[in-house]
């Protein structure tokens, strides 16, 4: 089992919109592809899905090309929509049944996902005695609602593979956390997902492995945890009760930010952090906080961008 | 084009098929023209027979009869719809008929004279214009003064109803190459040909321009909605067009084949009969002019109209088709849509006026055009401007152009699908096509 991706390329005129992509997902779990905008992220997923044609590279799921032959897919595209004056039953029907599922097949699975989504009553509408209520269509969904109406279209087939193209912009917090919540029952299922998003917080809570793009090009790519770990621990949170900003310059750290007396700092490594430590307790300081970590994935994404820019 | 591009146009078929049937005001429309359809034949025969059994509004007819032909003879049998009106004779003279109208407000003058430079009776009908009556009063009274006219002279020369029926045998002419003669056909004359040519233009173009805006919606919705991107993780844009235009085609059929059902039962109700055709000369000279046994008209060339209708429509629809997909927004459509005019035009005026030019060469080349072949191939059959054999290349040739047109469709339906921006002009279309087909033969070469 496995998805490939070698030598993905692409290019309007003389401009290259993806420049030989590769990556490769061996086990189930997330794959993220970030970047900003325009760097190629959706164009790519577009080639992954064949709807767009490539200029060169191959697509290989399980070491054969990639189809809705080979593999059953789900794709939330980034530009969503639904047919405006159709009722929305009619449409996951429509969608089930362009996937080859029964009828029977597909009401029961939009039954379950329209549960999990809180999106029944759009749906299954309780039929009042009095009036006959009218099945729903997209017009009268809000943004959000519909949005749930079409992560139920993509997995409606229960995908083996799934790319979501920012599933999360645009939700409220609630609406966020039962997003969430689907894609980690997806996760666990043992299903292989793609995911593209700009809530690096995200990204972070659920992938293992990355690629980021900028400007068509790979600038990283990797396993998260590696990537982080090659960084090493260089931000220092410090939280006292006084004024520290004269010890920590004196122990040669940078200070970031301050707020109070809360400092937010860059140090080498564990031995300038080790030293600063030394140096605080040797001046009987009351300290609040002292934690050492790794640098979050967005301040990784900001670096590893910055740096292709500056080169542009 | 692969079979396997088409998997699933059934469904989409299905899908737009049933979406048109659930609106509601398309219900309302189809009932609409049924109900109008099923009234067409008794309104008509209503009106025929209002017009011969009503009574004139003219009170007084004023004869003024300068000819030999005793108009009284004919005038004691039946008056007609004047049977209530009084008809007096006066004399010649301008200041005779000033005065009848002047005195009578409800009268209209008559005068029957032999006109000697055209050697023919002339009749001319005076209304005064102070008075009640007015020019379609006194056209009415001409025409009904023809007939008495007509009856007088055949009473005064002593004609049988079987010697006039006799007298009055119609005839037609046609003129037809020897060796057509010999091989049993025949060439039919320049009139039956243009009102054969107008009918079937006619009808190719009230069918495509029926088609050409729900498939222009039809290509716009699914782009404005955005769901097509997640549609073609499903199918191919082949499929999902050509599902579209086959469920528009059906849709303007069965729109077509209701109003069918209405006429036929219209005839039925109506029991119009022989009268239609009596009914149809009189009101029009148009249809006058077909001579049906001019016409290539068996029973076995039934078939082969029906197939080259469908597929001329089938042109049109691709043709709508690949020029829909160029739409973004509704805007888009008033666009575009003049290029599939345009094309309707091109073939209906070349297919109006080469026929004029009554030159075989002219006729074949028409006939074999794409382009203008789908209006003058069957009209030129059928009145034997070409032979079986032309017809047939002419509709291999149109099979071959749609197949053309639906693998440039499905091309250009999968390269603008996610194409947002303006209509791209003929130049830029080119170009997005030739680098999307040069990827599509890169991609289709490594896969193999």
């Amino acid at each position: 089992m496995g998805f490939q991706v070698e030598e993905l390329f692409k290019k309007y005129g003389d401009k290259v919109v993806v420049d030989h992509l590769s990556f490769e997902i061996k086990e189930p779990g997330v794959y993220a592809l970030l970047g900003t905008n325009g760097a190629g992220k959706t164009t790519s997923i577009r080639m992954i899905l064949g709807m767009l044609s490539k200029d060169g590279g191959t697509v290989k799921w399980n070491n054969g090309p990639l189809t809705t032959k080979t593999c059953n897919i789900g794709y939330l595209a980034e530009e969503r929509g639904l047919y405006p004056k159709s009722t929305l039953m009619d449409q996951l029907m429509y969608f089930a049944s362009l996937r080859g599922m029964s009828r029977s097949d597909a009401k029961k699975r939009i039954e379950y996902l329209a549960e999990r989504l809180e999106a029944t009553e759009y749906l299954f509408p309780k039929q009042d005695t009095k009036v006959r209520v009218k099945p729903k269509v997209a017009d009268q969904l809000s943004k959000g609602n519909q949005q749930k109406i079409q992560l139920i279209l993509s997995l409606l087939s229960d995908p083996e593979l799934l790319i979501l193209d920012e599933p999360l912009s645009g939700l409220d917090p609630v609406n966020t956390d039962l997003f969430k919540s689907i894609i980690h029952e997806e996760i666990q299922k043992g299903k292989y997902l793609i995911m593209s998003s700009h809530q690096m917080s995200t990204i972070e809570e659920f992938c293992t492995d990355l690629t980021i793009l900028s400007r068509s090009k790979t600038v990283l790519q990797g396993n998260l945890a590696e990537i982080k770990k090659s960084y090493g621990r260089i931000n220092l949170f410090i939280k006292a009760e006084q004024e520290l900003r004269p010890l920590i310059e004196e122990a040669g750290v940078k200070i970031e930010s301050n707020v109070g007396f809360s400092y937010q700092c860059k140090v080498t490594g564990d031995a300038q952090a080790n030293a600063l430590l030394k140096k605080l307790v040797a001046e009987n300081i009351t300290l609040v906080a002292f934690e050492l970590r790794e640098p979050s994935l967005h301040e990784i994404f900001v670096e590893k961008v910055g740096e292709v820019h500056e080169e542009a | 084009m692969k079979k396997r591009n088409f998997k699933n146009a059934g469904t989409v078929f299905r899908y737009t098929l049933s979406q048109h049937y659930k609106n509601k005001s398309v219900i309302i429309f189809l009932l609409f023209l049924f109900l109008l359809a099923l009234a067409v034949f008794p309104f008509v025969k209503w009106q025929s027979g209002k017009e011969s059994d009503d009574i004139s509004t003219v009170k007084s007819i004023y004869l003024c009869n300068e000819t030999a032909y005793p108009l009284e003879l004919s005038l004691e049998n039946d008056k007609g719809i004047y049977a209530d009106a009084g008809i007096t004779f006066i004399e010649s003279g301008e200041t005779a008929i000033a005065d009848a109208l002047n005195q009578d407000k409800d009268g209209i003058a008559s005068v029957i004279s032999v006109d000697e430079t055209y050697g023919c009776l002339a009749i001319r009908s005076y209304y005064s214009e102070t008075g009640n009556m007015g020019q379609s009063d006194a056209s009415s009274v001409n025409e009904w003064l023809k007939d008495v006219l007509h009856d007088t002279i055949m009473l005064t020369a002593d004609v049988t109803e079987e010697q006039e029926t006799l007298l009055n045998t119609p005839s037609y002419s046609s003129v037809a190459k020897v060796a057509d003669y010999q091989n049993g056909s025949q060439e039919s004359t320049t009139g039956t040909h243009m009102v054969i040519n107008y009918i079937y233009s006619y009808l190719i173009i009230i069918l495509s321009t029926l088609s050409m805006g729900y498939i222009f919606q039809l290509c716009m919705d699914e782009k404005s909605s955005k769901l097509v991107e997640s549609m073609i993780v499903s199918i191919q844009p082949e499929a999902l067009l050509f599902g579209k235009i086959l469920a528009v085609s059906i849709f303007i059929f069965l729109g077509i084949g209701i109003v069918a059902l209405g006429l036929f039962l219209s005839y039925q109700i109506s029991g119009i009969g022989s009268e239609l055709k009596e009914i149809m000369q009189s009101s029009s000279s148009f249809f006058s002019e077909i001579k049906l046994p001019e016409l290539n008209l068996q029973a076995s060339v039934w078939p082969i109209i029906i197939l080259c209708v469908v597929l001329a429509y089938l042109i049109t629809l691709l043709l709508s088709g690949i020029v829909g997909s160029c739409c973004s927004k509704q805007e888009d459509v008033q666009t575009v849509s003049w290029i599939v005019v345009a094309f309707l035009l091109l073939g209906f005026i070349a297919n109006a006026f080469i026929p004029l030019l009554e030159s075989d060469i002219a006729n074949h080349v028409i006939s074999l055009l794409p382009l203008t072949s789908i209006f003058a191939a069957v009209p030129n059959y059928l009145c034997g401007k070409i032979g079986m054999p032309v017809l047939v290349i002419s509709i291999v040739l149109q099979i071959g152009f749609a197949v053309f047109l639906a693998w440039l469709s499905g091309i250009v339906y999968k390269a603008m699908l996610l194409y947002r921006g303006q209509v791209p002009k003929p130049g830029q279309l080119i170009g997005m096509l030739r680098e999307h087909y040069a990827s599509e033969k890169a991609a289709a070469g490594k896969e193999q």
